[in-house]
């Protein structure tokens, strides 16, 4: 069996709910730190509740982005302030309070070791102290179960303070240092992430930074393609990611992707041994936030393209399928399965495509339910669960391949080209036949 | 010459037009989680989705699509414009029809099918009753 750890990402705390339901399902938890800093005490409670070993994302490559993106857009037209869970982190983090607000973080204001040095310590302790902390200051919570509860809240693994690797290794020397200095004083394990921006970087500047992750003494590698969109991205990216994948896998280290569908699963075949991705729409997360913009459309995971789809689609996919061929098809999960004992396929695409009336400045709107929320995003978890027990045991690449090519075939005759697109272009990339820069 | 910018342009040229024509029509009905631009329902029951867009037919297509479960005919409305190139295979092939807005009003240029292969009865009842609610609704608020 190959090794694939599979972690959650809680996003919100509305997304508690799917973790404790999935909780035998998967292997582990990613956190925020600005979640974890905006609501501690809750959160520890919930680790404690959950049970499986959490990692804390420190999110320190927030302070060199544009602090207007850091800052909250008071309504009345007052000035923007930082918001306070980052206005915390930075008091936290011991990072030059003066400098942030004003202006992204620079590797100048890094410069002198004694800045860098209490920051890098501060950001390490903070992952391994703040849940327990949370719990020790909670005094509601401090029973007898709690004692047992702080020697469980130590995080699996510390991430090393780091910034986004940019062209010209702008940030390479304070992320080299910061993952020497983690290692030589971390009581854990410690965890590098390489997080780039994917659509800058050419292919060959992602294989240097491959070799340079490969030449630090970290094990564990996180790596976070920013702004990689698996599903439109280029041959060019894909085959970039999945060299660096198999570059640091080749030397090593235990690589993670951070954010990724199934395209990064698949890179299992390559080397990649842990999977990490939200509740819902949570296969990536660019660099820069995408504030506001209200609750994104329902859509439905088709398993067969591995990809998220306008329920409009799901209908048409369903139109000409029994039960049973859906289940083979489209989706046999414990979800699907109540929908179709219950009305068959049709009840099914009913139960999907729900939607109440609201009133909005456009006039009476119609949105997905609450219901069509749940459901789809249980489906999708589901499916990724699926998913991973699959690529665990995958005999070969080819299997996964044919599947793959297989699946979409079926689709294509549906919903046309466009929506399958991408498998072609991910085969290629994953292939392990492939050699590295080809 | 093109008189429509926008889509919803469009839109309103195209409901004016059926309304005329003695359907019952309106705009931004939704259907299976998402909008259809225009749906309307005809004196002998048959009931026509309408994905109306100013460019990119293609994308117009799989959109114009994701109604086919749920109504007899769908079409893609586009403006008229000259030198465009829009084979009328591909809306054959993907059973929507098409049709061109221009100053003198809305035409068919490619008669939609019925959708029968896709259509589900079920859903399809169900957009009916809804759209009988949202008329009512509309009728009551702009009374
Ligand atoms: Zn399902």
């Amino acid at each position: 069996m190959r090794p694939i750890r599979h972690y959650l990402r809680l996003g919100t705390h509305a997304e508690k709910d799917y973790l404790l339901k999935l909780r035998d399902y998967f292997d582990g938890l990613f956190l925020n730190a600005n979640l974890v800093e905006s609501t501690s005490s809750s959160l520890a409670v919930f680790a404690t509740t959950l049970g499986k070993p959490y990692v804390i994302d420190p999110i320190t490559y927030a302070f060199a982005l544009n602090p207007r993106l850091l800052m909250s857009q008071p309504k009345s037209g007052a000035a923007p302030q930082l918001r306070s869970t980052f206005a915390s982190l930075i008091d936290r983090y011991q990072l030059p309070p003066d400098v942030i607000g004003g202006r992204p973080i620079t590797t100048t204001d890094l410069a002198s070791e004694g800045v860098w040095a209490p920051f890098v310590d501060a950001v390490r302790q903070y992952q391994a102290d703040r849940l327990t902390e949370a719990i020790d200051g909670d005094a509601a919570f401090l029973t007898a179960s709690s004692i047992d509860a702080n020697l469980r809240l130590a995080p699996e693994m510390v991430i090393a303070a780091y910034f986004a690797e940019e062209r010209g290794s702008y940030w390479s020397e304070f992320n080299r240092q910061s993952i020497n200095r983690t290692l030589e004083r971390a009581a854990q394990p410690v965890a590098a992430m390489l997080a780039y921006d994917s659509s800058r970087l050419s292919r060959t500047e992602v294989l240097s930074l491959a070799t340079a992750y490969s030449q630090t003494n970290v094990e564990e590698i996180v790596v976070w393609p920013a702004d990689l969109d698996e599903h439109l991205a280029s041959s060019e990216e894909l085959n970039a990611y999945a060299d660096l994948v198999a570059v640091l896998a080749s030397a090593g280290k235990r690589v993670i992707a951070g954010f990724g569908g199934f395209f990064a699963l698949s890179l299992a075949l390559r080397g990649l041994v842990g999977l990490s991705h939200g509740i819902g729409y949570g296969d990536k997360r660019d660099l820069q936030p995408v504030l506001g913009g209200g609750l994104p459309p329902a859509r439905f995971y088709v398993r067969a393209i591995r990809d998220a789809v306008p329920m409009g689609d799901l209908a048409l996919l369903s139109a000409k399928l029994d039960v049973d061929e859906f289940r083979r098809r489209v989706c046999d999960c414990t979800i699907c399965g109540q929908l179709l004992d219950a009305g068959g396929v049709t009840g099914l695409v009913e139960a999907f495509t729900e939607t109440e009336d609201r009133a909005s400045a456009r006039g009476i709107t119609a949105v997905p339910t609450r219901r069509v929320y749940q459901m789809s995003r249980f489906h999708y978890v589901l499916n990724r669960i699926e998913e991973v027990s699959d690529l665990r045991q995958a005999e070969s690449f080819n299997v996964v391949r044919d599947r793959l090519v297989e699946d979409a075939d079926w689709v294509r005759v549906t919903l046309g080209s466009q929506p399958v697109e991408h498998i072609a272009r991910w085969v290629a990339a994953a292939d392990p036949s492939r050699a590295i820069g080809q | 010459m093109i008189m429509f910018r926008r889509e919803n342009g469009l839109q309103t040229a195209l409901v004016m037009a059926l309304r005329a024509s003695g359907l019952r029509a309106i705009e931004e009905f939704p259907l299976l989680g998402s909008v259809a631009d225009v749906f309307a329902i005809a004196p002998s029951g048959e009931t026509a989705a309408y994905e109306c867009k100013m460019s990119d037919w293609r994308r117009a297509i799989s959109q114009a699509r994701r109604h086919l479960p749920v109504c007899d005919r769908v079409y893609v409305v586009m403006p008229r414009r000259p030198y465009a190139v829009m084979p009328a295979s591909s809306f054959v092939e993907g059973g929507v029809g098409l049709i061109l807005v221009d100053e003198a009003g809305p035409s068919i240029v490619v008669p939609a099918n019925s959708t029968t292969g896709y259509l589900i009865p079920e859903l399809h009842a169900r957009a009916v009753k809804q759209f009988g609610t949202r008329v009512a609704t509309f009728s009551l608020v702009h009374s």
